[in-house]
């Protein structure tokens, strides 16, 4: 229980961190909605290394676009493709879960595989954490899941 | 002087991203080139001089490690430096790639002046 605590502490750090820093959003944390929003952009990525398991980001497609513009410099979100957008949602994905492995694991050395969008469903990572956020324009969903520990 | 930069990722996102990080950074760049892992760098770098390479770590094809290292194998290891970005922050990822022959390390997320600040550390100077 305790390093479920600590791996949702650690991955809502660092995501507060990415998203602040390189999208110039401030989110808040959110419980776990309920029903489970409807449009949502999902992307996964696995990683191995000192821990191995896996992690999935949703985003509501509406933050999904906002955010694209504000990492990519767009005046209107509304300039953002789909592809764009999904791009920059499969690179949110990379930062926040590397970020988050340095920090479980400062001393040693994970591989990341690219992430790639998947279909959105609730909770697949269901023996992982989830930490949810809040952003004016719509939901964050984050889940970590760790297979083993070396 | 302008900079040549060469970008090695295989995110356009994160490439368009560091575009925009040099705008607004104040760095004066000449050319930035991009490639989508280390094997296009490889070949980009047959054509091109850049100054200085930016690379990520983890990328499908050749990675930045092995890239990092084909470099060093080659003898051009220190003609042209690397900086490794990545959100990998640990210390032994920072020792190793050191030791592989990267000459500097930003990890994300980063603000436009720790790029400019890490180029200028790494290129002995200033552009600006």
């Amino acid at each position: 229980m305790l390093d479920a605590l600590r791996e949702q502490a650690l991955m809502l750090e660092a995501a507060r961190d990415i998203l602040e820093m390189m999208f110039f959003a401030s989110p808040e944390s959110s419980e776990v909605p309920e029903p489970w929003p409807g449009a949502l952009l999902t992307a996964e990525l696995r990683f191995d290394g000192a821990l191995a398991g896996g992690f999935r980001i949703h985003i509501e497609k509406d933050c999904a676009r906002a955010l694209a513009g504000n990492f990519s410099g767009a005046f209107d979100p509304a300039e953002m493709d789909a592809k764009a957008t999904v791009g920059v949602l499969c690179e949110l994905a990379n930062m926040v879960c590397g970020a988050t492995l340095s920090r479980l694991e400062p001393d040693s050395i994970f591989n990341l595989s690219s992430p790639q969008p998947v279909e959105s469903g609730p909770a697949e990572l269901c023996d992982g954490v989830q930490q949810w956020l809040r952003l004016d324009e719509g939901l964050i969903g984050l889940e970590l899941y760790l297979e083993t520990s070396a | 002087m302008a900079y040549r930069v060469l970008v090695v990722d295989d995110s356009a996102a994160m490439r368009a991203f560091i575009r925009r990080v040099f705008d607004l950074s104040g760095l004066e760049v000449e050319t930035i080139f991009e490639a989508g892992d280390g094997q296009e760098a490889m070949d980009l770098l047959d054509r091109e001089w850049v100054d200085v390479i930016l690379t990520d770590i983890n990328m499908p094809g050749m990675d930045g490690e092995q890239f990092i290292a084909l470099r060093a194998e080659s003898g051009v290891a220190n003609m042209t430096p690397v900086i490794v970005v990545s959100t990998d922050a640990t210390t032994a990822r920072r020792e190793r790639m050191a030791q592989l022959g990267a000459r500097g390390y930003l990890v994300k997320p980063f603000a436009p002046e720790a790029l400019k600040g890490e180029i200028e550390r790494v290129l002995g100077g200033s552009n600006a």
